[in-house]
C-alpha cells in the first residue's frame, strides 16, 4: 500500500516537474557543486596536494555529466522531449515536401472520414438507436402462417389484451391504436397522426420528456376529466414553431378538446404519432389494437412463445377468418422488425468503408516507402551517431501517427458533412427513426476516430520504418546507387500494395455494379399498371355523417364522381383495398368448380368499375362491371390472369362462380351490402399486376365492385391528364366544394409511394457503394500514379542508356508499361476472385449478384482503363526527355 | 567476501539512505554519501554521484524530505531529513531482508558442511 501511494506521488511529482525545470537545473549544479567542494575539503585535511585533492574528489564521485543525467531522467517524464522534437522534425518534414502531405493527408482524410461518417450511422441505428428503458426487453408479437412469407403483427382486443397482461413472461404491456384526425382550430384543418395509448406507455417507455410532463394511468380517460394529450418534438417544431407556450393550451382533434400537457423527447418517436393520447379502449370485441410487450429480465423469447401460443390458438377457434390455419406465434426484437434487411446492408456499408480505408493507407504507405529510399542518407547518418534501431522506429512512427493524426483530423471535418449526406438518403422505413436524432459526429464516434488513426498510423507506417531503421552506413558512401535501380525488396513492396489496392477497389467496384443493377432491375420492374400521373388521395368522412349502406354508397360515388370532373383529371377510381404495386386485403376464397379447394386465398380489391381505366390496366376477356351494377353491389367479380392459372388451369372461368368468406365481416364499424360472401359470377379477366410487392410474385386477386364494403373512409385513386400535383391540389379543392367536412387525410403520388417503400434502400445501397467505388478508384489511381513516377524516376539514367543506344521511346514505355500492367492485372483478378468467393456475404439484395459475368467485364474494363491512364502519364513524360539529359542526371 | 566496486541495487541503496537518515537525522549529500562508504568498511564502494538520483527519487516517493541550510563549513547545502511514511517504508523494508536472511541461513544451514 505504502508502495502504490509512493508510486502515486511519483508519478504525480515527474508530470510537474516538467513544467519547471530552469530552477530544478540550478538546484542541482549547486547541490554538485557543494558535494565536490565538501569532498575536496575532506581530502586537503587529509593531507593531500590541491590538485590531488581535486582529482580524487572528481574520481570518487564518478561522472557528473552522466549524474545529471540519470538525475533528469528520474525528474521529468523523459519520453516527453523526446517525442515533441521528433514532432518537430516531422511537421518540418511535411512542410518541406507539400506534394507527399497533400496526397498522404488527402488519402487518409477521405479514408478515416468515410470510416467515421459510416460508424456514426451504424453506431446510431444499429449500436443504440432506441432511447426507452430496457429497450432490449421489448419485442414484436409476429403471426406467421403458411400462406404468407412475413408475419404480421398480433392485434388484440381490449379484453385479450388484459390476457396479455396476466402471462407471466411479461413484464409490461401498451397497446397502440392508431388513426388520422383532423386538427381544427383556427386555420384549415390538417390530418395529424393521433397515437392513442395505454395509459402506461410513458412509464413502459422511461423517456423524460422533452417539456411539460407525459401522461400516467391517473390521467386516463375516466379518472381524469380533462382529455390530455402529449406532443412530439418534431410536430411540435413544425405545426406551433418550437414554442414552449403550448403547454397547457387546449387542441381540438376531432372536435374533441385536449390539454396539451408536455412535449416529447426529440428521440422519441414511437409509431411516428404526432400527437399521444391515453387511449379510451372500448370493450369491443371486433376492435383490434396493436399490443407491445416487455419481457421479464431473463426471461427468454421461447417462454414467452410457449404462454402466447395458446392463447392465439383460442382467438384463431373464435375467429377463423382473421386467424388462418396454423397461425404460429413468432417473436421478433425491435431491430429485426424495422431493420430486416437493412442491418446486413449496414454492415456490409461498414465493411466497404473500412476497404477504402486500407486503399487509403496503402497509398500512404507507397508514398512513404518512396520517400524513405530518399532519405536512407539520413537514417544511416543518425545510426551512425548512435541512434539505436528502437530510437528510429520510434521515430518514424511519430511521424506516421503524426500524419495519420492531421489526416483524421481533416477526416472528421469531412465527417460531420459525409454524415448529415448520409442520414438525408437513409431509405426512410428502413431504420428506427429514434435514431434520426442521433446520427451525428459525438464522443464516441470520435474516439473511434482516434483509434483508427492511431491504429492506421501504425498499419502503414511499420512497414517502412521496420525497412528504414535497418539503414546501413555504407549507404553513406554510395549517394549515386539509387538512380541506377531501385532496390530490389522496395519493388516487391511496392507490387504487393499496389495489387492489394486494385484487388480492394475491384471488390468495391464489384459490389457498386451489383448493387447499381439491383437497384434498375428493380426500378424496371413491370408494375403490370401505367404509374405515371397517377396519384391516390385517402379521405374521412365528418363524423355523426349517417351510417347506412345507402348513403354512404352515394357518398363514396359523389366523391368519386367530383375527383373525376375536377379540370385536369383523365380518370378517377375508389380503390378500398389495393394501392399498387402493394397487396391490402388478403382472404379465403372458394371456387364453385373445384369444391375440394380448402386454404386457398386471393387478394380481394374493392374497386370502381372505373379502375381499369385509371390504372391502364389491361382486359384480357369478358367485360368490366358497369357502374350501375356497382351501385347495387351485383355479386359481380373480375379476376386476374395468376388467379385463372392457379384456379382454372385448363378450363375459362368466365361465368364460373367464386366467393369469399372473408367478406362477411362481423365489424361494426363496416357496412356491407347484404350477403358479402355469396356467390359472385366471373365476367372478366385483367392482366397481371404487381399486387404483392415490388419483389413477390402476382397473387391471384379478385376485383369486387367497392359498394360491397363501405365505411366513413374513401380510398381515391386518380390519374391526371399531367402534373399530378396541382391535380391533387385541384381535386381536394373539389372535394371541399361537394362537402366541407370531409378531410384528406394523406395523399401522394404513387412515384412517390414507390421510392419510399419500393426500392429506397436498393437506390440508397447502389449510390453509396458508387461514391465508395469512385473514391477507391482515384486513391488507387493515385497510389499507381506514385510508384510509377517514383519507379521512372528512379530508372531515368538507364532510360537515357538504351534511348542513346538506339531504343525507341515507345519500346521504353512498354517497359515500364507492361511491369506495372502486370500488377494491375494480378490485382484484378485476385479482387474477381474475392467478389466470386464473398458474394454471399455481400449479397444486398437478392435482385442482383456479384457473380454476373457482365457486370465483372464491365468494372473490370473500367478499372483497366483508369489504372492504365494512370501508368501512362509518368511513363510517357519520362520517356519524353532528351537521352543526353537524361545520362547527365545524378 | 563482497568484491570491491559492485553495483550497488537501486533498492538496496534507497534502503541504506533511509536507514542512515533514520539512525543520524538530517544529513546533506556528501555526508550521506560518506557515511555509507564508512558503515560498510568501503566494501561496497560505490560512484558518490549515484545517490543523488536515488535521493531524488526517495523524495519523489515522499520518503525523505530536502530543505536548503548551511553545513559545518559554511557551504549552501540541501538537507535531507526521513519523513514518517519514510519511516514506515524502512520498518516494512527491514523486515522483508530479515526474512530473506533468515531463510537464506536455514537453507545454507542445512546442508551438510563439506568435508
Amino acid at each position: 500500500m505504502n508502495r502504490f501511494v509512493a508510486l502515486l506521488k511519483t508519478l504525480a511529482s515527474r508530470t510537474l516537474a516538467i513544467f519547471r525545470t530552469s530552477g530544478a537545473e540550478r538546484d542541482l549544479d549547486e547541490e554538485l557543486q557543494t558535494h565536490l567542494n565538501l569532498a575536496i575539503e575532506e581530502n586537503l585535511r587529509k593531507g593531500m596536494a590541491p590538485e590531488v585533492a581535486r582529482s580524487a574528489a572528481l574520481r570518487a564521485f564518478g561522472g557528473v555529466t552522466q549524474t545529471k543525467e540519470s538525475y533528469r531522467t528520474q525528474r521529468g517524464l523523459p519520453f516527453l522531449p523526446v517525442l515533441l522534437q521528433d514532432l518537430r522534425f516531422g511537421f518540418r518534414q511535411l512542410y518541406k515536401s507539400p506534394g507527399f502531405a497533400l496526397v498522404a493527408i488527402g488519402s487518409l482524410a477521405l479514408g478515416i472520414g468515410a470510416s467515421v461518417a459510416v460508424f456514426s450511422v451504424v453506431r446510431a441505428v444499429l449500436l443504440d438507436p432506441y432511447p426507452y428503458k430496457d429497450a432490449n426487453r421489448m419485442v414484436h408479437v409476429e403471426l406467421r402462417d403458411k400462406s404468407t412469407l412475413h408475419g404480421r403483427l398480433l392485434p388484440v382486443t381490449s379484453t385479450e389484451f388484459k390476457d396479455l397482461q396476466q402471462l407471466a413472461a411479461v413484464d409490461d404491456v401498451f397497446l397502440m391504436d392508431n388513426s388520422r384526425q383532423a386538427l381544427t382550430g383556427d386555420s384549415l384543418p390538417i390530418s395529424v397522426d393521433v397515437g392513442n395509448y395505454s395509459a402506461n406507455l410513458f412509464t413502459y417507455m422511461g423517456v423524460p420528456p422533452l417539456l411539460g410532463r407525459e401522461f400516467t394511468p391517473a390521467d386516463a380517460p375516466g379518472g381524469n376529466a380533462n382529455p390530455v394529450a402529449v406532443l412530439s418534438y418534431l410536430f411540435w417544431k413544425k405545426q406551433y414553431g418550437g414554442q414552449p407556450g403550448i403547454i397547457g393550451k387546449s387542441i381540438e382533434l376531432d372536435h374533441t378538446l385536449y390539454t396539451v400537457i408536455g412535449v416529447a423527447n426529440p428521440r422519441f418517436t414511437w409509431g411516428d404519432s404526432d400527437v399521444y393520447v391515453p387511449g379510451n379502449f372500448k370493450a369491443d370485441p371486433h376492435y383490434y389494437m396493436l399490443p407491445f410487450i416487455k419481457i421479464k429480465p431473463g426471461v427468454t423469447h421461447e417462454s414467452l412463445i410457449a404462454e402466447l401460443q395458446p392463447l392465439v390458438d383460442r382467438y384463431a377457434r373464435q375467429d377463423p377468418t382473421n386467424f388462418p390455419q396454423g397461425t404460429k406465434v413468432a417473436i421478433v426484437t425491435l431491430n429485426e422488425e424495422i431493420l430486416g434487411n437493412f442491418q446486413s446492408a449496414l454492415l456490409m456499408l461498414f465493411g466497404a468503408v473500412l476497404l477504402l480505408l486500407l486503399i487509403g493507407c496503402a497509398n500512404v504507405s507507397i508514398l512513404m516507402l518512396a520517400r524513405g529510399v530518399a532519405r536512407q542518407h539520413e537514417f544511416a547518418v543518425r545510426s551512425s551517431v548512435g541512434a539505436g534501431r528502437s530510437r528510429i522506429l520510434r521515430q518514424l512512427l511519430t511521424e506516421s501517427i503524426m500524419l495519420s493524426m492531421t489526416g483524421a483530423a481533416f477526416g472528421v471535418l469531412l465527417a460531420y458533412r459525409g454524415v448529415d449526406l448520409i442520414a438525408t438518403n437513409l431509405p426512410i422505413y428502413s431504420f428506427p427513426h429514434e435514431a434520426s436524432a442521433a446520427i451525428h459526429v459525438n464522443g464516441t464516434v470520435l474516439l473511434f476516430a482516434v483509434g483508427i488513426a492511431l491504429l492506421t498510423g501504425i498499419l502503414f507506417g511499420l512497414s517502412p520504418a521496420w525497412q528504414l531503421s535497418r539503414a546501413e552506413v555504407s549507404s553513406l558512401t554510395q549517394s549515386n546507387s539509387s538512380r541506377m535501380a531501385g532496390s530490389l525488396r522496395g519493388r516487391h513492396t511496392h507490387r504487393a500494395l499496389i495489387a492489394g489496392q486494385v484487388a480492394l477497389t475491384m471488390l468495391l467496384l464489384a459490389s457498386a455494379g451489383a448493387a447499381m443493377r439491383a437497384f434498375l432491375t428493380l426500378s424496371k420492374t413491370p408494375l403490370g399498371i401505367n404509374p405515371d400521373n397517377v396519384f391516390f388521395m385517402g379521405l374521412s368522412l365528418p363524423k355523426g355523417a349517417p351510417q347506412t349502406w345507402q348513403y354512404l354508397a352515394n357518398s363514396q360515388e359523389s366523391i368519386r364522381n367530383a375527383a373525376e370532373s375536377t379540370q385536369g383529371v383523365e380518370s378517377a377510381s375508389v380503390s378500398t383495398t389495393w394501392l399498387p404495386p402493394f397487396g391490402g386485403f388478403r382472404g379465403k376464397i372458394a371456387v364453385s368448380s373445384n369444391p375440394n379447394l380448402t386454404d386457398a386465398q386471393a387478394e380481394l380489391a374493392l374497386v370502381s368499375p372505373t379502375i381499369f381505366t385509371t390504372l391502364q390496366l389491361p382486359l384480357l376477356s369478358g367485360r368490366f362491371f358497369t357502374p350501375e351494377e356497382d351501385a347495387r353491389a351485383a355479386h359481380v367479380a373480375l379476376v386476374n390472369r395468376t388467379f385463372v392459372k392457379r384456379y382454372f388451369p385448363d378450363g375459362d372461368p368466365l361465368g364460373k362462380n367464386v366467393r369469399s368468406p372473408a367478406l362477411k365481416m362481423d365489424n361494426p364499424h363496416l357496412v356491407a351490402t347484404d350477403k358479402p360472401d355469396d356467390w359472385l359470377q366471373i365476367i372478366g379477366v385483367v392482366e397481371d399486376s404487381r399486387n404483392d410487392g415490388l419483389d413477390r410474385p402476382v397473387q391471384p386477386q379478385i376485383f369486387f365492385p367497392d359498394s360491397f364494403v363501405l365505411d366513413t373512409n374513401t380510398f381515391l385513386i386518380v390519374r391526371a391528364k399531367s402534373n399530378p400535383a396541382a391535380t391533387m391540389r385541384a381535386v381536394a379543392q373539389s372535394i371541399h366544394r361537394l362537402n366541407p367536412g370531409i378531410f384528406v387525410v394523406q395523399q401522394h403520388d404513387i412515384g412517390w409511394l414507390l421510392d419510399t417503400q419500393g426500392w429506397a434502400t436498393e437506390r440508397f445501397l447502389a449510390a453509396i457503394f458508387a461514391l465508395f467505388a469512385v473514391l477507391a478508384l482515384l486513391l488507387a489511381a493515385t497510389g499507381i500514379y506514385s510508384v510509377v513516377s517514383y519507379t521512372v524516376s528512379q530508372r531515368t539514367r538507364e532510360f537515357g542508356v538504351r534511348m542513346a543506344l538506339g531504343a525507341r521511346r515507345a519500346s521504353v514505355v512498354r517497359l515500364v508499361l507492361e511491369s506495372s500492367l502486370l500488377t494491375v492485372a494480378i490485382g484484378a483478378v485476385i479482387g474477381i476472385v474475392l467478389s466470386i468467393s464473398l458474394s454471399k456475404f455481400i449479397a444486398t439484395s437478392s435482385h442482383a449478384t456479384i457473380r454476373d459475368p457482365l457486370m465483372l467485364a464491365g468494372v473490370s474494363a473500367l478499372l483497366l482503363v483508369v489504372t492504365a491512364l494512370a501508368c501512362l502519364y509518368p511513363t510517357w513524360r519520362a520517356a519524353s526527355i532528351e537521352p543526353m539529359q537524361a545520362l547527365r542526371l545524378e | 567476501m563482497l568484491e570491491t566496486r559492485s553495483d550497488v541495487l537501486q533498492g538496496t541503496l534507497d534502503l541504506m539512505v533511509l536507514k542512515t537518515l533514520d539512525v543520524m537525522g538530517s544529513m546533506h549529500g556528501y555526508a550521506l554519501a560518506r557515511r555509507i562508504e564508512q558503515i560498510s568498511e568501503d566494501a561496497v564502494s560505490l560512484n558518490q554521484g549515484t545517490i543523488y538520483p536515488a535521493l531524488l527519487r526517495l523524495q519523489q516517493c515522499g520518503w525523505i524530505s530536502a530543505e536548503w541550510g548551511v553545513s559545518d563549513s559554511n557551504r549552501r547545502a540541501k538537507f535531507y531529513t526521513i519523513t514518517r511514511s519514510g519511516k514506515k517504508q524502512l520498518i516494512l523494508e527491514t523486515r522483508s531482508w530479515e526474512k530473506i536472511a533468515v531463510t537464506m541461513a536455514r537453507i545454507l544451514g542445512s546442508s551438510r558442511p563439506t568435508p
